[in-house]
């Protein structure tokens, strides 16, 4: 008896083709258009060399030379600012952490950089003419022109400092001129540690949660369907010697299997169809995604549950945990979630879909650790209660005539 | 008139989605107005300005000096935030380093014997990578002069001279440019209040046209009630008129009602030049979006009344993502930009950044066209379909 009605729920839900075809339209479309959207932004965005012109020159000292003097010698012959050769090389040598160069440095006169920075061939012209006054020419503003800020700045402290000494404490020019070949490290660099760095992965994460949110449409239909005075069928289960909450165990089963597969189908076409690196075990990220889907039919069965209200309200309401849930976890802003943690982080603990978001993030970012088992300690408990509390309200419901 | 009538009957009865979408807009535009508010770094010419927090354990002049420094160059958030907090903020950029300055920073520093500044971010990105020699730079400089037998306020105030880049970076004449970090996922603050405010009003008017008013016409679809209707004395024309008379009146209600609560957070801004192109555009996207409703309709013969949330995330979230409304038009790119282009969303972005660098209509009429191109082409769409379905 107990496994024909699973099968006949079963059948129900196989044969609603048009939640079947949108539940997967949903992640594969979407998904589709997310990695449209998002694929080369952060490789775009990692360490890339950056195009320089440096011009090289005879040009005047802004500080009267007589003034500088030994400190305009050391500057004159130094092997990086005088032997532009070398200047260049040094700066063609600067490296990422990562081993990629930094500049890719092209020498040419004023008017050729000139015209490759018109062309946007470079991102900014070094003009070491005037050694004693480095400068920098850009035509926007960016990333890669703030780098060449940061390296022209450096030499020009070194240069600042040598006349500076020169003008003021000459006797201790020769110290000064000693020490700038100690190279000297006030800085502990610290990087992001976690498998796959790229903040466009959690929209990802979100599609994920959004799809096991999903879910909770089918498991809304199950106390819909026990409830006489929602549905014909409700109105059949109440009169029928099945016990209710047995009917509803079987048809929340029958529910999450149909779900579970529809999840897995989304999930295998981000992770093996479209290539997304969510970061971690794959098979804990199918597992994670099971559990996910069953909160969300737990979800769904909750609110199926709650008061006397109408099918479609209960639906309504229903697309509004979804929907506000999906919003406050990232959906359309991956920040947003974070910033909920800044200044409500209870709210990142009590919405199904930030929790279920964290435990994909923390598998790609922390691991198999405490913070992911802490996730899954919140799914699990958001699950149980979700259930306990559909079960109690699905208690002593009497009808007075069918 | 009935029909318009009773049109919103039905469409009152879809309330809850429209205060959703419109709470998720309310919460947005809070959240823009607030980074406007807060903001204490200002993005100057030549060089990047990133949100980074800063942890000074020691407070002394050296390291006041060097948040000082940091300050000028960055929007500084000066907050401790524990150990997960602060990957989970590096990793959605809501700041780009996090630096702790240890106690007894500068007590080591005077005894030769420096402590060392500790700097977290993802030095995988350019963003990492440029805090990191900024702080190296600022800090050896300091040292140097020191060691050249200046005091330490002479050494700051040597160190900042020199890499104050004002005195260094020439712009040849060429034009300024708006540019965002190129791994920011963050809501834009980089234009001005106005363009960030309405670049992403697209959203809540597709969402709530989508989900308030496309269900409603499609009431009107289903086969018991055009039975109902056709039998009735209402023609079928006088139905459709009414039904787009009813969805004219929402969308532009929407409109006026996006348009008034956005305007309250512009202050000034309101009435000028640039305002007025921008509500503009916004009404050029809504009439958009309900010709969009148009072609929609079209298709309810393939019970797509049953699947309009799956239906309204995927056009709107789609719209927005490849049209430059969540993540700006300079960070997608160039493929994503070549499918944009046939989005309004994608002209309503640029007309928006248009606008704010204060074009004017000659050089908007052409996004405001193929904006409206994309109406026209729904509407012959959704009109073909209609006239293929009858015959």
């Amino acid at each position: 008896m107990l496994f024909h009605i699973f099968i006949s729920r079963l059948k129900i839900h196989i044969r609603n083709k048009e939640a079947l075809m949108w539940s997967l339209a949903f992640s594969l479309v979407l998904g589709t258009l997310f990695f449209v959207a998002f694929s080369s932004i952060y490789k775009s965005s990692r360490n890339t060399t950056i195009p320089v012109a440096l011009v090289e020159g005879e040009g005047m000292p802004a500080l009267p030379v007589e003034d500088l003097g030994e400190a305009y010698d050391f500057l004159q012959n130094d092997k990086y600012l005088s032997e532009s050769s070398s200047f260049s090389e040094m700066l063609g040598n600067l490296t990422y952490e990562d081993g990629t160069k930094i500049l890719r440095v092209k020498t040419a006169d004023m008017e050729e950089a000139k015209t490759l920075l018109e062309k946007e061939k470079v991102d900014g012209i070094i003009d070491t003419g005037d050694v004693t006054d480095i400068k920098l020419l850009v035509k926007k503003s960016g990333i890669h022109q703030s780098i060449l800020t940061s390296i022209v700045s450096t030499f020009r402290q070194y240069v600042t400092m040598i006349t500076e000494t020169a003008l003021h404490s000459p006797q201790e020019l020769e110290g000064v001129l000693n020490d700038l070949e100690e190279e000297l490290s006030f800085v502990e660099e610290k990087s992001l540690s976690g498998e796959n760095k790229d903040p466009y992965v959690a929209y990802f994460y979100n599609l994920i949660a959004m799809m096991c949110m999903m879910a909770s449409m089918a498991g809304v239909a199950v106390p819909i369907e026990c409830q006489a005075n929602l549905s014909d069928v409700g109105a059949r289960v109440n009169v029928s010697p099945i016990h209710k909450g047995v009917y509803e165990f079987i048809g929340l089963l029958a529910a999450l299997i149909v779900q579970i597969v529809i999840t897995m189908i989304g999930l295998t076409y981000l992770i093996f169809g479209l290539g997304i690196q969510f970061g971690g075990n794959t098979l804990v990220i199918y597992l994670t995604a099971i559990l996910g889907t069953v909160l969300g039919v737990s979800l769904g069965f909750f609110i199926g549950h709650i008061g006397n209200l109408s099918s479609k309200t209960k639906y309504t309401l229903l697309t509004t945990v979804t929907v506000g849930g999906g919003f406050l976890s990232g959906l359309m802003f991956a920040q947003m979630k974070v910033i909920i943690e800044k200044n409500v982080p209870f709210l990142n603990r009590i919405n199904p879909s930030a929790v279920i978001t964290d435990a994909f993030y923390s598998i790609n970012m922390f691991g198999i650790s405490g913070r992911y088992y802490r996730a899954i300690l919140y799914m699990v408990l958001l699950t149980v209660v979700f259930l306990i509390c559909g079960l109690i309200m699905s208690r002593r419901k009497s009808y007075a005539s069918l | 008139m009935q029909v318009f009538k009773t049109f919103f009957k039905i469409a009152w009865s879809y309330k809850p989605g429209l205060f959703l979408y419109l709470g998720i807009c309310a919460f947005m535009t809070f959240m823009v107005a607030a980074q406007f508010g807060n903001s204490e770094g200002e993005v100057k010419y030549g060089n990047e300005s990133y949100h980074i927090a800063v942890v000074d354990k020691d407070h002394s002049t050296l390291s006041n000096a060097f948040v000082k420094y940091l300050k000028k160059q960055h929007t500084v958030e000066e907050k401790a935030y524990d150990k997960d907090l602060v990957k989970d903020l590096i990793y959605y950029t809501e700041i780009s380093a996090y630096i702790t300055i240890p106690d007894g920073f500068e007590k080591n520093h005077l005894e030769k014997n420096p402590l060392k500044v500790e700097s977290l971010s993802d030095s995988g990105q350019a963003a990492g990578v440029f805090i990191n020699i900024q702080l190296s730079s600022y800090l050896e400089s300091v040292a140097r002069f020191e060691r050249a037998g200046f005091s330490l306020e002479d050494a700051v105030a040597n160190t900042e001279k020199s890499v104050d880049f004002e005195e260094f970076v020439e712009i040849p004449g060429l034009e300024k440019e708006n540019s965002h970090p190129n791994n920011s996922i963050s809501i834009s603050a980089n234009g001005s209040k106005l363009y960030s405010l309405f670049l992403f009003l697209p959203y809540p008017v597709m969402t709530i046209l989508l989900s308030c008013v496309l269900p409603v016409i499609l009431v009107f679809r289903e086969k018991e009630i055009r039975n109902r209707t056709s039998i009735s004395a209402v023609s079928e024309t006088a139905c459709n008129i009414a039904l787009a008379a009813g969805g004219a009146v929402v969308s532009l209600l929407v409109f006026l009602g996006l348009t008034i609560f956005t305007s309250c957070f512009l202050g000034e801004d309101v009435f000028h030049g640039k305002w007025a192109y921008a509500v503009l555009n916004l009404f050029l996207f809504t009439v958009v979006t309900a010709m969009l409703l148009i072609l929609m309709d079209s298709f309810s013969f393939l019970g797509i009344r049953k699947a309009m949330d799956v239906l309204t995330n995927i056009i709107a979230l789609g719209f927005s993502f490849l049209g430059g409304i969540f993540v700006p038009l300079s960070v997608l790119g160039n493929g994503v930009k070549t499918v944009g282009k046939f989005l309004p969303t994608y002209w309503y972005a640029v007309s928006l950044e248009r606008i704010d660098a204060g074009k004017g209509f000659s050089e908007l009429a052409g996004c405001f066209s193929m904006e409206l191109l994309f109406g026209v082409v729904c509407l012959a769409l959704g009109l073909a379909v209609v006239n293929l379905r009858k015959s």
